[in-house]
């Protein structure tokens, strides 16, 4: 139930999501500028597991100045690596 | 004013700070490639970077395509529906041998336009010819879909296939680099050249894209933004050839007005293929009619 996605890199991040039962989306983020854009980072994250149909979840963001579209593309790659490890 | 596809940079499409970047050195075209410079296990993560990439950003005027893996794949179909879907309106078909390979990525294509609810043949291709038996069967792959916008010489697969290997002087590819613009031309698409992998010589690159140009190519495949920028220095054309240009299209639309047969410029006579090509010198030079 656990997929992985992105690398340490220049405006990429790492994102990591625990697929759960229940407790809702949770968002931890690790980042330089959590307190300018963590709220944002935190929504992009979220946005892109309610875009997979996904409820429940612990999402951790290791963000090195990534925008939007890459956070929301390593949270989806790392949700549907972690449905290939529940199958 | 036709599209110009002088300049096609290849970027890998899971580097998130290539999006960003390569925009900034305003090639034609930029490929966004799945295929090759994507390791196996990461070809899931490059997918999905560039489909939120093309849902998110605006690349302005500059044509953006998806290097697909090929159909024969597990990669392939999942990277056409998925690109196509986020708003990839162009794919460039790796190791195109005939036309079999164009007609099945046609269907696909057409399945995904109707599912999608958009005009069937919106979505365009470009077939990438890169072995001796694509390069035979160029005419056939050319003509084989109204969708196929431009064929692309690859040089390193293609020596591979002959068993040879790749030189500066280019002498194994006289063949192809001859036959392909030919081909290009003879169907009325664009034909873009291989890239040149040396990136620190420049003069090597420059020289093969002067060739490029004497060939008849419509374009040069770039690894890097410098490549770009001597691309586009060696395709445009120079003021004077621009001024002169001006002048004999400027004749010929005075001759049309005034219902004159002939065309004079500076006292000289001007026919037909010398006021196509002041007509090709103005759309290098990106000044519209």
């Amino acid at each position: 139930m656990f997929g992985s996605a992105g690398k340490e890199g220049k405006q990429d991040c790492v994102v990591n999501v625990n697929l759960r039962d229940n407790g809702g989306i949770e968002v931890k983020i690790k980042s330089k500028v959590n307190k300018l854009f963590g709220k944002h980072i935190e929504t992009a994250a979220t946005k892109a597991a309610y875009e997979m149909k996904v409820k429940n979840a612990l999402i951790e963001v290791y963000d090195f100045n990534s925008l939007d579209f890459t956070i929301k593309a390593r949270t989806k790659t790392a949700i549907k690596r972690a449905w290939r490890d529940v199958k | 004013m036709k599209k110009l596809r002088r300049s096609m940079l290849f970027c890998p499409a899971n580097e998130p700070k290539m999006y960003i970047d390569a925009p900034i050195y305003k090639p034609d075209c930029i490929i966004f490639d799945l295929e090759d410079s994507i390791l196996y296990s990461e070809k899931d993560s490059a997918r999905d970077l560039l489909c939120e990439a093309i849902k998110t950003l605006d690349f302005d005027d500059i044509e953006i395509y998806a290097r697909i893996n090929q159909l024969t794949t597990e990669f392939g179909e999942c990277d056409v529906w998925e690109t196509v879907k986020a708003g990839i309106r162009n794919i460039r078909l790796p190791m195109c041998e005939d036309k079999q390979d164009v007609e099945r990525l046609d269907a696909l294509l057409s399945s995904i336009e109707k599912d999608m609810g958009i005009e069937n043949g919106t979505i365009k291709i470009q077939c990438a010819i890169e072995t001796p038996k694509g390069v035979l069967n160029a005419f056939e792959i050319a003509k084989s879909s109204k969708r196929v916008t431009s064929i692309s010489f690859g040089a390193e697969d293609y020596t591979n296939s002959l068993g040879t290997d790749r030189t500066k002087n280019s002498i194994q590819f006289v063949y192809a680099r001859s036959y392909i613009p030919l081909v290009a031309s003879t169907v009325g698409i664009d034909s873009i050249d291989t890239v040149w992998s040396d990136v620190k010589d420049t003069e090597g690159f420059i020289k093969e894209t002067q060739e490029a140009k004497f060939l008849g190519f419509s374009g040069k495949s770039c690894i890097h933004p410098t490549q770009v920028m001597e691309v586009r220095k060696i395709y445009s054309p120079s003021p004077l050839e621009i001024e002169k240009a001006e002048k004999i299209v400027k004749a010929a639309v005075d001759a049309e007005k005034e219902q004159r047969g002939v065309v004079l410029v500076d006292g000289k006579m001007i026919d037909v293929p010398i006021i196509k090509k002041a007509e090709r010198i103005l759309e290098l030079a990106e000044i519209k009619e």
